[in-house]
């Protein structure tokens, strides 16, 4: 990595070179049995470089062609986007939980009989339904360092079980599925269990349903997939701008497009910093520390 | 160390080794995009990337190891047969196919990849500035990504298989607002590659970026049932996401329902229906000369005359089935294994011409281009890019875009013309799973679907 910038160095005025490794491994199960083993190991290099005040941006998997790296970062900087922005200095990052040893260490075995658990759970109580279901563990390592003198490095775990099942009578066909991930091990199908069997009840009864306006009642994952995450991606600066052009009258601020846009009982916030949870981590791709924001 | 290498040195590995059968993948490739928001380059960059797979099968098991370093090949094939050992359970099963040596160059005249950012820049540019031209237009959306790639199969078989291909993907969106109320209006274009279709598109831009700000004052459709004719982007779109992956067999080969709902023989639509798949149509960007299996790519109907009669396959689905081989297993890159995919799926052309089609429908709908949707088994919920009011056998006012929902086994039922002006739809790309985008193309004839649901207002 310090060759890379040194070389980035000779031609940009900044530069950053970000690293991710990965290792993982992956149990599938396929139509209620046991179908394949999977490991990835995966690691790439991207430099991001300031050049004429502009970005240029490359990414390979072959850190030894650096060479090449270079020039494909400084020859999509004649056109990137101007840099209005400094890269970060030397910083002290947060510490933030999420690294568990134990999670890649969770035995193939023990994989494949967290998988099998969560089938038989599902199969026990429909029969007949027809399930997939992955049980993953991984380890990421991510490294950065900037021609400021930035510097961030850390490791990261990931454990998750997912599952889908479908249920087909005759032109009927019934799809459920659920998934969990932590950055620590799961060794108990729980809440995915749960979930998937609490959708195959309410799947009992069917209604007719005719098109028309009509409260509707969200599931937590219903909000965090149809509202949640929409709203973190609203208030991206560049979307707020464009909000401005969309909405009538005077906007002075975000708030202000966020009192327009939502009701006065929605909260929304964002963190990095909850420890093991997949998303967090103690700092951003762009080498700042991670932060929460309401 | 380059793939040419690690092929020689993966080949008599993979030869010797203790499975049922094993297969490797090796991957050279290189890919650039651009995107625009409103009137500034957001994102332009480069990558390469090299890597390979090693996947082995024993008693029934499969085991897949994936890597970007090429170093300790012989590691990577034991720990995949290793996996394969403890996952298998039954007897292996896989189609018979010859083994196969050949070498598929991209037949492309130059590489998009090696075009110069800024010759490709210069079009966008034109494209953006013909959006912004138009009054009421709030900002734009364009993506353009090319890739080229280079791949060597080869497997236990005895097949030695080097192809490579290039792929040219762009998108294109227009978006005005007016008092609150936005609209857009978007196309998606791609190639096998080839970058001049893609540099003609400037009266499409021009009238896509009017047809956003028209929408403005287009009313919204009454919901209820309506005889919708679909133009061939919609009707291909449909008939890939809606069909067409109810035809991949890696969906049915394990499920005794879904095998009698999906059973070989079943009518399905009229007579004049005629749904195939192929990766046999040259220029077309699902199209290959083998698939990730070494198996060489085929026509497959899967309607004939309104009946089921076929579905898409991997090796391992064919002979679980007893079904021949179709050249189906695709990966979108090293990174995965292939899985049972679709190429170039379409409606053949029937004998109805536009003007008949809609010619005696006193009120129904023209639905054009695909904006959005969603699956969920039968059921489907599109959204049409454009829409037109059908009076009197004639395209009346446009309509805000419309939502067509339904049940794909009714609506291929309910089919009841089929144009006679096939085309082929090469934007966008195929997901399934966690791989996407695989290059694909769909198309149809204009078709007639009646009582089709459509929700408004």
């Amino acid at each position: 990595m310090e060759e890379i910038l040194f070389q980035a160095k000779k031609v940009a005025e900044d530069a950053e070179v970000f690293s991710v490794a990965l290792e993982e491994t992956q149990v599938n199960f396929e139509a209620n049995r046991l179908k394949h083993l999977q490991t990835k190991q995966q690691t790439s290099m991207a430099l991001r470089i300031i050049r004429q005040g502009r970005i240029g941006y490359a990414v390979t998997t072959d850190a030894e062609d650096y060479p090449r790296l270079v020039s494909n970062a400084v020859e999509t900087a004649q056109f990137g986007m101007p840099a209005k922005f400094e890269l970060p200095s030397a910083n002290s990052y947060p510490q933030v939980e999420v690294f568990s040893a134990d999670a890649g260490l969770v035995p193939v075995e023990a994989m494949v009989t967290l998988g099998g658990r969560l089938i038989e759970a599902v199969t026990g109580h429909t029969p007949g339904i027809i399930c997939e279901a992955e049980v993953t563990r991984g380890v990421v390592s991510v490294q950065l360092m900037n021609s400021r003198g930035g510097q961030a490095e850390y490791r990261k775990s990931y454990f998750s079980l997912d599952m889908e099942g479908n249920l087909t009578r005759g032109t009927d066909m019934l799809f459920v599925g659920d998934s969990a991930s932590s950055c620590q091990p799961m060794l108990e199908p729980g809440t995915v269990a749960d979930n998937i069997l609490q959708q195959l009840e309410l799947a009992r009864n069917q209604a007719p349903v005719s098109t028309k306006s009509m409260p509707v009642v969200f599931t937590p994952n219903g909000v965090a997939s149809a509202l949640v995450m929409p709203a973190p991606s609203s208030c991206r600066c560049w979307r707020l701008s464009m909000a401005r052009r969309f909405l009538k009258g005077p906007l002075l601020s975000g708030k202000s497009w966020a009192r327009r846009s939502l009701t006065a009982n929605f909260s929304c916030g964002m963190t990095r910093w909850l420890p093991f949870s997949p998303a967090a981590g103690p700092a951003t791709m762009k080498g700042c520390p991670a932060s929460a924001l309401r | 160390m380059s793939i040419d290498n690690a092929a020689q040195e993966l080949a008599e590995l993979v030869r010797t080794g203790e499975a049922d059968y094993i297969e490797a993948h090796l991957e050279e490739s290189q890919a650039s995009h651009m995107v625009y928001r409103g009137r500034e380059l957001e994102s332009v960059g480069r990558s390469e990337a090299v890597g390979g797979n090693v996947r082995a099968m024993v008693r029934g098991g499969w085991g897949f190891v994936s890597f970007n370093s090429l170093n300790d090949l012989r590691g990577r094939v034991e720990m995949a047969v290793r996996q394969a050992g403890l996952v298998g359970s039954e007897a292996s099963q896989l189609a018979a196919v010859p083994p196969v040596v050949d070498r598929v160059s991209a037949g492309v005249d130059r590489d998009p990849v090696t075009i110069p950012l800024a010759e490709k820049k210069q079009v966008l540019d034109e494209y953006n500035e013909i959006i912004w031209r138009q009054p009421e237009i709030q900002t734009s959306n364009i993506g353009y990504s090319d890739g080229r790639k280079r791949t060597i199969f080869l497997s236990s078989s005895g097949s030695y298989i080097e192809q490579e291909r290039a792929d040219v993907n762009l998108r294109v969106a227009a978006i005005a607002a007016r008092d609150g109320n936005v609209q857009q209006a978007g196309l998606s274009m791609g190639s096998r590659g080839d970058l001049a279709p893609l540099r003609q598109l400037h009266h499409e831009v021009e009238r896509l970026s009017r047809h956003a700000v028209e929408l403005l004052s287009a009313p919204q459709v009454k919901g209820g049932e309506y005889t919708v004719v679909l133009d061939p982007v919609l009707a291909g779109v449909f008939v890939h996401e809606a069909f067409g992956h109810l035809s991949e067999s890696d969906f049915i080969y394990e499920n005794d329902r879904m095998r009698e709902l999906m059973a070989l023989g079943k009518q399905f639509g009229s007579r004049e229906l005629n749904i195939v798949d192929t990766a046999t149509l040259p220029g077309l960007r699902g199209s290959y000369k083998y698939d990730d299996e070494g198996v060489p790519a085929a026509r497959t109907y899967l309607i004939k005359e309104g009946k089921l009669v076929g579905r898409l396959h991997s090796r391992e689905t064919a002979a679980k089935l007893k079904e021949k081989p179709t050249g189906n297993a695709r990966a979108i890159s090293h990174r995965y294994p292939p899985i049972v995919r679709m190429s170039n799926t379409f409606i053949e052309p029937g004998a109805v011409s536009f003007e008949d089609m809609i010619g005696d429908i006193k009120e129904g709908i023209y639905a054009k281009n695909w904006y959005g949707g969603t699956t969920s088994m039968e059921m489907f919920t599109f959204s049409a890019g454009e829409a037109y009011m059908i009076r009197n056998g004639k395209i009346a006012e446009a309509l805000r875009p419309v939502v067509l929902t339904g049940n794909v086994f009714d609506t291929l039922k309910n089919i009841d013309a089929i144009g006679n002006d096939l085309d082929m739809n090469q934007g966008g790309g195929c997901g399934k799973g966690e791989q996407m985008p695989l290059p694909v193309s769909n198309g149809s004839p204009h078709i007639r679907i009646s009582r089709c649901l459509v929700g408004g207002s």
